[in-house]
């Protein structure tokens, strides 16, 4: 007869086994979500990449380039938007998969399309859209920041004007090192809105005084 | 004597305990500061919590496991020793349900008083075919209990807290079980009387538990190593052959227990002989009987540190022992992990309450929900065990014959999460004390 001991043992690893499918099930589900957003991004960036390379040889002008410009930086940030919140709980929730290389990718992803909507304004003037610079740290705890997530989430869905770009300031990439330096980003949180700096949890009330919310 | 007797025991001068007690908080959270920075917390969560799961099914398995249980027609002389400390709230009626004993056998009830400060001797006086020992000056239970020994005439001692009310066929169901030489000790099952409160009805939930299916298995395992204060009875002689209780022992049941099974002797139970007993009614209570216990327990596991994976002691000494003792050391370290993983998130929460709420609620709620209801991939490995853990509760309530009621779910559910790592935490702190040498009080 087979003793308790190893019954037991043969009991747990059929449940660990069990169990590791189902973990490893629910995060290949929660990849391939952010991993879908993330494609669909990056195909929109490319868009923009040949409308503005289209700008460049053939010299068109502002009446046939800016309205779809504007229309496809318009669908690019909506499709960001939330992706960031989304990708940060999800990472803090999986066991066995990990984001990295997604919230990588996001943070390019992020940059770029900042830079698609200056160059926007360069070309076609100033936009509707009013950006919202967020920086948050890397691998850092910080209960402020959830605080400060949460207050610019719930400004965003109120004023669809306003369009916030997150990015970490302690991440060692040429760009973020660039905006950091040029609007003195010591700490996190910190904001940039309309190219002032504002350290410290911003809430709700202070941000409508600083943006013009079109509701 | 159940809350009690109140006789200290020094094992070291009052001076220089803070001292160490300190020290060895630093050290301890060294060590732990040391396994946090190399091992992954999800390694940890995961070893640990598998381990629970196998520990759990192999007594699962062994209480499944079918064992004839033999008993015995004889009914020898038995000897039932009440020691008494300052128990005038409950002395009466477990006097009363002692008095109320129905054995064939011969039968002698012997009162120890302990120098109660109370109206404790005031009651004692009341009844009748109850011999009477009162001591001068408090000597603490163990010491009772061997004065009780020397004066008991019976083949058989049983033991019975003044704060426990047993059954009348209890002393029946114990001394049947006597069947073989080597069986010293044969113990009932425990359960909360009348349970008042949530606190009082959460040990309930335990009691059901550890002396219901924890002990049945532990019977099977042939490891039982706890003879419970309330309601044990002992083969005098083996009493006598390893010397009787130990006095300078605060959790002396557990002492003797241990005892018995280094000399050979083996430990049954049933839980056909049923007593019922006061549990702490608030925290404060229920710290300092659990200090006391966890001292004990920790006191005894250095004394019979001889028995830990000795193949000379089967199942017991190569698991149930050392085991009882790694589970209560893996808890504390994984609640320390916890501790330090989520001391951010709820400094961020209290952060959310005292500054956001008051001016924006909803974005509060929303911070608070996500940081409670994100579903933790790790919870899928919990769930199973929980799962696990949720069965031996139910069986174990099913072992007394108790129905479940609606009003019984929310002590479960606190049993089987908050509760013990209650425990830990005061199984941490007698930790400390065992080390650091503090004086400790029956």
């Amino acid at each position: 007869m087979v003793s308790v001991f190893y019954k037991a043992g043969i009991i747990v690893i059929l449940v660990f086994i069990a169990n590791f499918f189902a973990v490893r099930s629910l995060e290949d589900g929660r990849q391939g979500e952010i991993a879908g957003k993330l494609e669909q991004m990056e195909r929109d960036s490319q868009n923009m990449r040949l409308i503005i390379l289209y700008t460049q040889l053939e010299g068109a002008n502002k009446t046939d380039i800016c309205p779809a410009l504007e229309l496809q930086t318009k669908e690019q940030i909506e499709r960001a938007n939330g992706l960031a919140y989304q990708m940060e709980r999800y990472a803090a929730a999986n066991l066995l998969t990990s984001l990295k290389d997604a919230k990588e990718r996001y943070m390019l992803q992020s940059l770029e399309l900042w830079l698609y909507l200056k160059q926007l304004e360069s070309v076609c003037g100033k936009q509707e859209i009013s950006p919202i610079l967020y920086f948050y740290p890397e691998k850092a705890a910080c209960p402020e920041c959830n605080a400060q997530a949460e207050f610019l989430n719930s400004f965003r869905d109120r004023c669809r004007n306003v369009r916030v770009f997150a990015f970490p300031y302690n991440r060692d990439l040429g760009l973020i090192q660039i905006l950091t330096t040029k609007y003195k980003v010591t700490r996190a949180p910190t904001l940039v809105i309309n190219e002032s700096t504002y350290e410290g949890v911003i809430d709700g009330d202070k941000l409508g005084e600083l943006i013009k919310c079109a509701a | 004597m159940g809350a009690g007797s109140g006789r200290r025991i020094f094992r070291k001068g009052k001076s220089g305990w803070l001292f160490a007690a300190i020290a060895a908080a630093a050290v301890l959270a060294l060590v732990f500061y040391i396994i946090f920075e190399l091992v992954p917390y999800y390694a940890i969560f995961l070893s640990v919590n598998f381990f629970f799961l196998y520990v759990e099914l192999v007594y699962i398995l062994k209480f499944k496991e079918e064992k004839e249980s033999k008993t015995t027609a004889k009914r020898p002389f038995v000897t039932v020793l009440v020691p008494i400390y300052n128990s005038e709230k409950t002395l009466e009626a477990s006097l009363r349900s002692i008095k109320a004993l129905n054995y064939s056998g011969k039968l002698e009830v012997i009162a120890i008083e302990d120098a109660s400060t109370d109206g404790s001797f005031g009651i004692l006086r009341k009844f009748r075919g109850i011999r009477v020992i009162r001591t001068r000056t408090n000597i603490g239970k163990a010491a009772s209990l061997n004065l009780g020994l020397k004066a008991a005439k019976g083949e058989m001692v049983a033991t019975i807290d003044s704060d426990t009310f047993v059954r009348p066929d209890a002393i029946t169901h114990l001394a049947e079980h006597f069947s073989r030489k080597d069986i010293a000790s044969v113990i009932g099952l425990i359960s909360v009387n009348a349970p008042r409160n949530l606190l009082q009805q959460i040990q309930d939930v335990e009691y059901h538990v550890g002396h219901g299916f924890t002990q049945i298995s532990y019977d099977k395992l042939e490891s039982i190593f706890i003879t419970p204060g309330p309601l044990s009875m002992y083969r005098k002689s083996a009493l006598l052959e390893i010397g009787g209780f130990d006095e300078d022992n605060i959790t002396e049941d557990m002492d003797i227990a241990l005892n018995l099974k280094k000399h050979g002797f083996q430990i049954v139970s049933t839980t056909g002989a049923r007593a019922f007993t006061e549990v702490p009614g608030t925290l404060r209570s229920l710290y300092r009987q659990r200090i006391r216990w966890f001292r004990g327990a920790i006191y005894n596991g250095k004394k019979y540190f001889s028995m830990w994976f000795n193949k000379a002691y089967g199942v017991f000494g190569r698991f149930v022992f050392p085991v009882s003792y790694l589970i209560q050391a893996l808890s504390i370290v994984v609640i320390a992990r916890l501790f330090q993983l989520y001391l951010t998130g709820f400094l961020g929460l209290i952060y959310v309450i005292s500054q956001i709420a008051p001016k924006a609620p909803d974005v509060a709620i929303s911070i608070i929900g996500s940081f409670l209801f994100q579903f933790q991939s790790a919870a899928i490995f919990y769930i199973t065990t929980l799962l696990v853990w949720g069965y031996v509760v139910m069986t174990s309530f099913g072992i007394t014959g108790r129905r479940l009621k609606y009003i019984d779910i929310p002590p479960i559910l606190i049993f089987m999460t908050i509760y013990p790592m209650f425990l830990s935490a005061i199984y941490f702190i007698s930790f400390i004390k065992e080390i650091s040498r503090s004086e400790s009080q029956w």
